[in-house]
């Protein structure tokens, strides 16, 4: 039985639609994360999960048990705000001791549980200081810290990762996928940021204009994308019709090697970005087109004005439907 | 600026000079005297004048406070698209001049006005009762005043608070009752203090509602003031009364400049 | 009840403790007879007749124009002022800002007298009245446009003022051409601050009125303590209904709504 099940959720808002008719199963342990630009209705699938304010039709299942009608405080919820949402007039001890509070643990347990938590978040030493004397990555840390003490069924987190620098995401990143690996906790995770989404989840659902475009593995989702939607929000994708062809399946080269598929064209632009080269193609009928390449030594280099062919292998050429 | 220095700044040194100086025959001398502060802090009238005044603040803090409260928090809130109209409606009576306002609870207070006629109907009472003039008059007329003020400052407190901070704590189990107690009162805190202080520190040194709803039997500072400058011409002691509510209102200024100075911190 | 109606209970309580007196003098003002009763027997306008008589309206009239006075030297004066203090540092800035402000701190009443003493002191007792009473306002009032004034220049962007000059403006075209603008709800917003608390004050007016030259608060108020008439329920009214009405009306023009609603969260 699924851990989280939303069937025929709906959210509307007077003539806005931000949820339209979604139906989603999270498996107990999964990473599963909500993927799409911004508007496209994640927040408000996280709201509703939460609990903050009601759906407009459908109902919501945690463990098999109907929630829509309870309010937050009765669900069995963690959720991680994008602005951290901590308490600023409690330490960070305290923060993350509210929620066993809440739930009458008794003061031996909590202080150990929370001992617990700020060990497992890497802020051992630092559960007297508040929030105001952290930095943002530590406050990240205590808001997790905070919501998984309470050992929720569900942990919501949404966008906790956009506020900090580069460096330091790309850390959570890995710390947070790792974490929850490790302690098996069901987790719906919002972004708008496809490198999160590819590194962190076992499913992804991409969501566009309140509904789900496509549900699948990373793989899935990257190498089989079941609408142009998805094919193009997620890495780049060079369109002929209905063929899609991932710019580093392509290669250029001097002549047609027959087979698959080939147009003849011009290098517009070439673009030195260290790890890979960027081709940007203008193709015979006028369309253009990327190609990636490893920046390999051995292979060719080609310069803007060259005349090349844009060529793919069969099994690189996808057939959108 | 030198207007402001010849306005505002001269006057109130001469304040403080002229109770420093003694009056004879309505006039005042050049004699430097402490008989004014004496007078004042040794006639009970005054004495009473004094801890009135005092009572009369702290009362109307605490009643302000707790009524501007909830219909602060409600502004704050909600999410009625009359909000606006509700915000103003809740301001207006500042339009008013205190004078409008209080006539209305001489209506209501007077011997033969709406309280007395709805007690009198319920058969509460069987007589008349004179509400006024009386401290208790004066505390609800000068409460009702005075409202606005504290409503405006919690207001301004609570709309400093993150609205995600009270969905986390629900997340993590807490009521909205509980939650409210564990986490929006404590931060509003600063603003329930600044909006006593507010209140406390106008009604100390109101005129019009003590000298409407109160009478020579009730005086509070302000009142005992308007009588030294203007009936009994006697300025030294009115200057001296003055100087008194002045320090006081100093003081209380104070308190609220390091209180916001804390708040600023948080 | 859920907590959330308990409370929308509590605030329409509220909410009539503190539009109820207000209501009732006006309905007292269309009592029949002489008398400030409530409910008001019968209905007339005869009260609202007297108020329109001379005895009323030259106070009306005289407030009016004490306002409008005061409003604009206040908002004058503010300028350079809010500009000194919200852009340069210089000894004696802490001076200034206590100047500046010190009149909306201490109470009303107590620059009444001071100015009383004053005026008297120095000799132009002559110009207690009219004179008087506008200085005192501006006094009072000033702080209100300093204040709404620096707000809107606070929230104006240093580095508009730097791409101007970038782009050739001279100063004095700069602030013509780019703060004014931006900064005009604020101007008006002060302007309109400074009218109404002139117009509502008592306090200080109280002590610098000669007869002839009184503002309405002050001539309600000595008919308050003696005498009792629908009258002066009507003249409150209109009184009351003036600033309304020019509150109203300018924030449909200008935002004004966010000078004291916003206000808190800037100053």
């Amino acid at each position: 039985m699924s851990e989280l099940r939303l069937a025929g959720i709906e959210k509307r808002y007077g003539s806005t639609t931000a949820v339209a008719g979604m139906d989603l199963d999270v498996r107990d342990g999964e990473f599963m994360t909500l993927l799409g630009p911004s508007g496209c209705g994640k927040t408000t699938t996280l709201g509703l999960i939460a609990g903050f304010f009601p759906p407009t039709r459908g109902e919501i299942y945690v463990k098999g048990q109907a929630v829509a009608g309870l309010p937050p405080f009765r669900r069995d919820i963690g959720v991680v705000f994008q602005d951290y949402a901590l308490f600023p007039h409690m330490t960070a001890a305290e923060n993350v001791a509210f929620g066993l509070r809440m739930r009458k643990v008794d003061s031996h347990e909590t202080a150990k549980r929370v001992r617990e938590a700020l060990e497992l978040v890497q802020l051992k030493n630092l559960g007297e200081r508040r929030p105001l004397e952290l930095s943002g990555g530590q406050r990240q840390r205590v808001a997790l810290a905070r919501a998984l003490v309470i050992r929720p069924a569900v942990l919501l987190l949404d966008e906790p990762l956009s506020n900090l620098d580069l460096k330091l995401r790309e850390e959570m990143r890995v710390e947070i996928a790792t974490l929850q690996r490790r302690l098996g906790i069901t987790t719906v995770f919002v972004t708008h940021d496809q490198g999160e989404a590819l590194v962190m989840s076992d499913r992804i659902a991409v969501m566009n204009a309140g509904r789900i475009e496509q549900v699948g593995t990373p793989a899935d989702i990257y190498e089989r994308p079941a609408t142009r939607f998805v094919a193009e929000f997620i890495g780049r994708m060079n369109f002929f019709g209905t063929l899609a062809i991932r710019p580093e399946r392509a290669k250029l080269m001097q002549e047609n090697p027959g087979g698959g598929f080939a147009r003849r064209g011009t290098v517009k632009q070439v673009l030195y970005l260290g790890a890979t080269l960027e081709y940007h193609l203008t193709l015979e009928g006028g369309e253009r087109a990327l190609v990636e390449a490893p920046n390999d030594a051995h292979a060719p280099r080609y310069a803007a004005g060259d005349a090349v062919w844009f060529t793919a292998p069969r099994e690189s050429c996808y057939e959108l439907k | 600026m030198a207007v402001l220095l010849l306005f505002f700044a001269l006057p109130n040194a001469l304040l403080l000079s002229a109770s420093f100086l003694k009056s004879e025959a309505q006039q005042l001398t050049d004699e430097l005297t402490l008989e004014n502060y004496q007078f004042l802090f040794t006639r009970p009238l005054y004495i009473w004048a004094f801890i009135r005044t005092f009572i009369v603040g702290i009362s109307v803090g605490v009643i302000d406070v707790i009524l501007g409260y909830p219909l602060a928090y409600f502004l704050v809130r909600t999410r009625s698209r009359w909000k606006g109209v509700l915000i103003a409606l809740a301001l207006a009576p500042l339009l008013a001049s205190v004078v409008v306002r209080t006539y209305g609870w001489y209506i209501i207070l007077n011997r033969f006005g709406v309280a007395n006629d709805v007690l009198l109907g319920l058969g509460i009472t069987q007589e008349r009762i004179a509400f006024m003039p009386s401290t208790g008059a004066i505390i609800i007329g000068l409460a009702h005043a005075l409202l606005p003020y504290t409503v405006l400052t919690i207001m301004g407190a609570l709309q400093g608070i993150n609205p995600n901070l009270e969905l986390a704590a629900m997340s993590l189990g807490a009521s909205r009752t509980r939650t409210f107690f564990h986490v929006v009162l404590p931060l509003s805190l600063p603003g329930i203090a600044g909006g006593f202080i507010l209140a406390f520190s106008i009604a100390i040194s109101a005129y019009a509602t003590p000298a409407i709803l109160g009478g020579p039997a009730t005086q509070v500072m302000a009142t005992a003031i308007y009588g030294f400058m203007t009936q009994l011409l006697d300025w030294s002691i009115g200057a001296a009364l003055a100087v008194i509510l002045v320090v006081c209102s100093m003081a209380l200024l104070y308190a609220a400049a390091r209180m916001g100075a804390k708040q600023a911190a948080l | 009840m859920s907590p959330w109606a308990g409370l929308r209970v509590v605030v329409i309580a509220i909410y009539v403790f503190m539009l109820g007196p207000i209501l009732i003098t006006a309905a007292v003002s269309f009592n029949a007879s002489n008398r400030s009763q409530f409910p008001p027997r019968g209905f007339s306008l005869q009260w609202w007749e007297k108020a329109f008589s001379a005895e009323w309206i030259d106070p009306l009239w005289f407030s009016f124009k004490l306002g409008c006075a005061a409003a604009v030297i206040s908002t004058l004066l503010a300028l350079p002022l809010a500009f000194a203090l919200a852009r340069y540092r210089f000894p004696g800035r802490a001076a200034m800002v206590a100047l500046t402000l010190g009149p909306l701190m201490l109470p009303a009443l107590v620059t009444g007298v001071g100015l009383l003493q004053l005026f008297q002191y120095a000799g132009w007792r002559e110009q207690i009245g009219f004179t008087a009473l506008l200085v005192g306002h501006v006094v009072i009032c000033l702080p209100f446009a300093v204040r709404t004034v620096a707000i809107s220049l606070h929230s104006l962007p240093p580095s508009l003022e730097l791409a101007a000059a970038s782009l050739g403006a001279s100063r004095a075209r700069t602030l013509w051409h780019v703060v004014f603008p931006l900064i005009k709800s604020g101007i008006v917003a002060g302007a309109v601050f400074a009218f109404v608390h002139s117009f509502t004050d008592v306090n200080l007016s109280l002590f610098l009125v000669r007869p002839g030259e009184q503002p309405i608060t002050v001539k309600i108020l000595g008919f308050l303590e003696f005498g009792f008439a629908p009258t002066l329920a009507a003249v409150s009214v209109i009184t009351l209904l003036l600033p309304l009405v020019l509150v109203a009306v300018v924030e449909r023009l200008t935002g004004l709504g966010d000078f004291i609603y916003g206000e808190r969260e800037r100053v």
